[in-house]
């Protein structure tokens, strides 16, 4: 009796010893730009916490190159295991399918799996000080007096804040000029505040010191509700625009499938 | 043989466990307050399929969107 229940046990965790509980080795977590960035600094936290919590060492690899694309081809050539995940964001991993279209050698969407949405960063459209148009309303006026003489700023020709701005005009009816900053918001901020370029969609976490000390003036919170910290900027949707701008989000995906190299 | 080993899409499981272990980590109130310093607000899905879903929507949605832009040459290489 004592010995067929002891049988009966080593049987019934047989099955579970024969596979290796996950994570069993270290886990590789692939960013697709270089180090500093939003999406690294959130890879980081979470392969931080991670190592804590499971006990196993997840590990941030940086894959820069050809817009992130590099590391999403990494990723979804990966083997299916467990071991080798991607932090992305929405410009890697729900833009560059179709911008990309003709360079990429995976389809991001069919050839990555969703973990989770981790974080989500507000945007918001921001102007010079010195533009005098306060509200949407107000800059939809001014593009429709004088059409492309108003400039607006983004990270480069496809990048989300050039594609915001785009569907603003194709809503609004009205024209402005594109101004690509290739050296991102690090660029395009300086320029903006000397008036170089007069609006754009950027990131409450590289906008919000110049906010608060009046070289840059908030124009619409992107999110459905107003932000905590911008408790007067009405958002696009109460000025008329709802569903413009990106909802800017990063996230982990894992492979799908085993893929041939 | 080896070919029966190694799986042919990341485990159900394996996923699963990752899903509950990063959103346990990410909603902790002191790992928020945190994110939120750095102006990043924790959005956490409520299940992979959920965030997989989203990716797809959104994925879809920026393909009509260039698709029935007036000048698409301008907004890509």
């Amino acid at each position: 009796m004592r010995i067929s229940a002891l049988l009966f046990c080593m049987l019934a965790v047989a099955p579970a010893m024969a596979q290796d509980p996950y994570p069993s080795k270290p886990v590789r977590i692939l960013v697709p730009y270089g180090p500093g960035g939003a999406t690294d600094i959130i890879a980081r936290i979470v392969a931080q916490r991670l190592t804590e919590s499971l006990g196993q060492t997840f590990l941030v690899e940086n894959r820069p190159g050809a817009n992130g694309n590099l590391a999403l081809e990494a990723a979804a050539k990966a083997p299916p295991d467990g071991y080798t995940l991607l932090v992305g964001n929405v410009s890697t991993n729900a833009i560059n399918e179709t911008i990309f279209a003709h360079q990429l050698q995976i389809k991001p969407s069919r050839d990555l799996t969703g973990i989770a949405k981790l974080v989500e960063i507000p945007h918001i459209v921001v102007a010079s000080a010195s533009f005098p148009p306060n509200t949407i309303a107000e800059l939809v006026a001014a593009a429709k007096k004088e059409p492309g003489k108003i400039n607006f700023a983004s990270v480069g020709l496809g990048s989300y804040p050039h594609l915001d701005m785009e569907q603003l005009m194709l809503a609004a009816g009205v024209e402005l000029t594109h101004v690509p900053y290739k050296g991102g918001a690090g660029q395009a901020i300086p320029a903006m505040i000397a008036g170089e370029v007069q609006v754009a969609f950027f990131n409450m976490a590289s906008l919000l010191p110049h906010i608060k000390s009046g070289r840059l003036k908030a124009l619409a919170a992107v999110p459905a509700q107003r932000l905590p910290e911008l408790p007067n900027v009405p958002t696009l949707a109460e000025q008329g625009f709802p569903g413009i701008g990106t909802n800017a989000w990063q996230g982990m995906f894992a492979p799908r499938r085993r893929r041939n190299r | 043989m080896a070919r029966h080993v190694r799986p042919a899409a990341t485990p159900k499981p394996v996923i699963d466990r990752l899903h509950g272990a990063v959103v346990a980590v990410l909603t902790r109130p002191e790992q928020k307050e945190g994110l939120a310093k750095q102006m990043m607000s924790v959005e956490v899905s409520g299940s992979p399929q959920e965030f997989t879903d989203l990716v797809r929507q959104e994925t879809a949605a920026w393909g009509a969107f260039f698709a029935r832009s007036a000048n698409t040459d301008r907004l890509a290489r």
